[in-house]
């Protein structure tokens, strides 16, 4: 109990003005097993200023969630608000009333409506879909019930998402272990068991109907989860439907949804060699020593290597942080006849004796990413502590134990998580790696220009459409570098603005002689008569220092004059992260007009009048609609 | 009933509640606390079965009115443990 209440003193401390920041908290709190103590931490947690605790160098990032649960969900609150910190968030949290979910999702004038959640969390639990009198003669009376459920919830979801910008997390429903035992015959079970998965079926089917809602496999990921479902005395009196052990899962998975809607996933993991993605020691067993593939243990490395080649498949940077010969190195990766990664895989390495807390943070400089977007992945408890007390923001974790159990160590935390990958995704270390070459083609010139003369650099531009939408979504949340306003749009105003005759957004595409790019930017405008504004232009910083952003914004102004705008107005604000793109506007001819109440959003304006002049010769333009 | 038990339990009770330090008694009525309503009731509940290791019956705790009395709900279900 002592050490508990320990915890919790710290946690009053913190909520005292002056307190100082507290960077071990979240740490200690992971390692917690005692769920009561960390709805007290949560709960009190509350009343703590965000960046006393939250992890990295960054500010936390706000965000509003609301929780509107089929059941008595009050716990999730303090557990969810824990979570949400590890990752750097600082939540707004509104519950709603216990089992109020559908009269909240359907009234405009609710106070769920009011709230306007960014993230909406939809518990659900078997009482949302079982009908009050279970007819056991009959179990088709059940599947018309819950079907009905699903239908009325479907629609209560359908229209608060056309009046409120949230995306939404529903989930796929446990079934009470009371209820298949209601039924003596294992035929009837059967049948109830075929039912059931229906429904579940039917709610994992809601996350394809629409953008913007999501389901929770929940039921799946109670399978490994050691706990009962309920708590009976609970569920009886009070209508709390989940056992604590299942809130706080709950919580944990609905933290990382959270994370993924505000663009909080992680990019790079950085993986060590020796005892990581093999077992045994390169330098000491030889290429043809270390085990890897066939019987255990070498099986289990080799299925490991493959859980993180399909982290790249998906859009995952790999890199290589090894104590060892970086020739050797080499040869490995490109002649050992058994790996699932080889040396294309990786988008960086620093093989070599340089202490790991150093190779870290040159990759994240290489890979032009923030230290917060890395994993750090190594068997070293010695080179797990350096990079976790070191460099501040990358994940750690230690892959210790059993080969067998890296999978589930490195991939259980979500790190990774998004809401959908997109084609570029897909392709993310191919393009890395083709800048790897681009650079080098570069040093070959006498003069930059020749050689950006060289590339014969291709930007398309073009309206947002369905195929875009989700890149230049992902583009407008997730860019941090050359970005001109924060948080970017979020997904659901960005399709709102896609759609409205005032605004337009604009995706835009660059390609070379080394490759084609893909969508790299986009463009957010709002429409005025005498002047248009640019609310946010992103681009990714794969694509710096080749003057598309300037070509695309002489685009944007000659085709506001040619709709009659006077002038062009754009919006930016100092993030913290956004130097690159700090000076461009002013560069481009802007006057900086301040800004409106003294807040941080800056404006800039530039006249049109007599055209602009700012597309670099050596890039050439196509626009692929004649509206835009 | 020992000095500890009653200790956690009222440290407990202190916790759930925000109160201070010691302000908590064996006499004080459970509706006369700050912040009493059912939703900390049933979060002391589950405080007191997960920190200290017993199992109450909702029924009786329910039922309790002050301090003293479910300090001594949970000394039963503490000696109902360790008499098996």
């Amino acid at each position: 109990m002592a050490d508990g209440d320990a915890l919790l003193h710290r946690i009053r401390a913190l909520a005292q003005p002056g307190a100082a920041r507290d960077r071990g908290l979240l740490g200690e709190l992971a390692a917690e097993t005692d769920i009561s103590l960390l709805i007290e931490a949560g709960r009190l947690l509350g009343g703590v200023p965000a960046a006393l605790v939250a992890p990295g160098d960054q500010a936390p990032r706000m965000l509003r969630v609301a929780v509107a649960a089929s059941f008595t969900a009050a716990a999730l609150v303090p557990l969810l608000r824990v979570d949400l910190l590890r990752l750097g968030i600082d939540a707004e949290i509104h519950l709603c009333g216990a089992g109020r979910l559908l009269p909240e999702l359907s009234d405009p004038g609710s106070e769920l409506a009011a709230f306007r959640p960014e993230v909406l969390l939809c518990p659900l639990h078997d009482g949302f879909l079982l009908p009050g009198r279970l007819d056991v003669r009959r179990p088709q009376t059940l599947a018309e019930a819950a079907s009905a459920r699903i239908e009325s919830l479907e629609g209560a979801l359908r229209a608060f998402l056309d009046r409120v910008e949230a995306t939404a997390l529903v989930n796929t429903v446990p079934l009470s272990a009371v209820v298949p035992r209601t039924f003596v015959s294992f035929r009837g079970r059967a049948a109830l068991g075929r039912i059931w998965r229906e429904q579940n079926g039917a709610l994992l089917g809601l996350a394809e109907g629409g953008a913007r809602v999501h389901t929770l496999d929940l039921e799946l990921l109670l399978v490994s989860h050691a706990g009962p479902l309920t708590d009976a005395r609970l569920a009886a009196f009070a209508l709390m439907a989940w056992a604590p052990g299942v809130e706080r899962l709950y919580a944990a998975e609905a933290a990382k949804f959270c994370g993924a809607v505000a663009g909080r996933s992680r990019k790079c993991l950085v993986v060590d060699l020796d005892n990581s993605l093999w077992g045994g020691v390169l330098g000491d067993d030889g290429i043809g020593g270390v085990e890897v593939g066939g019987l255990y243990p070498g099986g289990a490395y080799l299925d490991f290597q493959q859980r993180i080649k399909a982290l790249r498949e998906q859009g995952v940077l790999l890199a290589i942080s090894s104590k060892n010969d970086p020739g050797l190195v080499g040869e490995a990766l490109r002649t050992h006849p058994v790996l699932a990664l080889r040396e294309e895989d990786f988008a960086a390495a620093r093989v070599g004796w340089k202490p790991k807390d150093a190779a870290v943070r040159e990759i994240a400089q290489e890979l032009n990413l923030g230290l917060d977007t890395l994993v750090f992945a190594d068997d070293s408890a010695f080179e797990t502590e350096l990079v976790r007390g070191s460099v501040p923001g990358v994940a750690v974790v230690r892959l210790d134990g059993d080969p067998s159990s890296f999978p589930a160590k490195l991939l259980d935390a979500g790190y990774f998580d998004v809401l959908h990958t997109t084609e570029t995704d897909l392709q993310r270390t191919e393009l890395y790696r083709a800048r790897v070459q681009r650079e080098q083609a570069a040093q070959a010139y006498s003069s930059v220009e020749d050689y950006l003369r060289g590339l014969g650099l291709r930007v398309r531009i073009a309206l947002a459409d369905e195929f875009t939408l989700p890149r230049i979504i992902q583009l407008g949340l997730r860019t941090n570098q050359f970005t001109m306003v924060k948080p970017g749009h979020s997904e659901a105003r960005t399709r709102q603005m896609a759609h409205s005759a005032d605004h337009l957004v604009l995706g835009f595409a660059a390609a070379d002689r080394f490759s084609d790019e893909g969508l790299v930017g986009a463009v957010w405008l709002a429409l005025g008569e005498q002047d248009w504004t640019i609310e946010n232009f992103a681009m990714s910083c794969r694509v710096f220092s080749r003057g598309i952003e300037h070509a695309v914004l002489q685009h944007v102004a000659d085709t506001a004059a040619e709709h009659g705008a006077r002038t062009l107005t754009a919006h930016f604000e100092h993030t913290g992260r956004n130097g690159a793109a700090a000076g461009f506007y002013a560069a481009a001819g802007f006057r900086e007009l301040g800004a409106p109440a003294g807040g941080p959003r800056l404006r800039y304006r530039r006249g049109l009048a007599g055209g602009v002049s700012l597309r670099p010769d050596w890039i050439t333009l196509e626009r692929e609609d004649s509206r835009v | 009933m020992s000095d500890d038990l009653s200790t956690d339990v009222i440290g407990l009770v202190e916790t759930v509640t925000d109160a201070a330090r010691d302000s908590v008694r064996p006499q004080s009525r459970f509706d006369g606390l700050e912040n009493w309503d059912s939703l900390r009731a049933l979060r002391l509940f589950n405080a007191i079965e997960n920190r200290l290791g017993v199992h109450l019956d909702l029924r009786a705790y329910l039922k309790v009115a002050d301090v003293a009395a479910l300090v001594e709900l949970v000394a039963s279900a503490a000696a109902a443990l360790g008499a098996v």
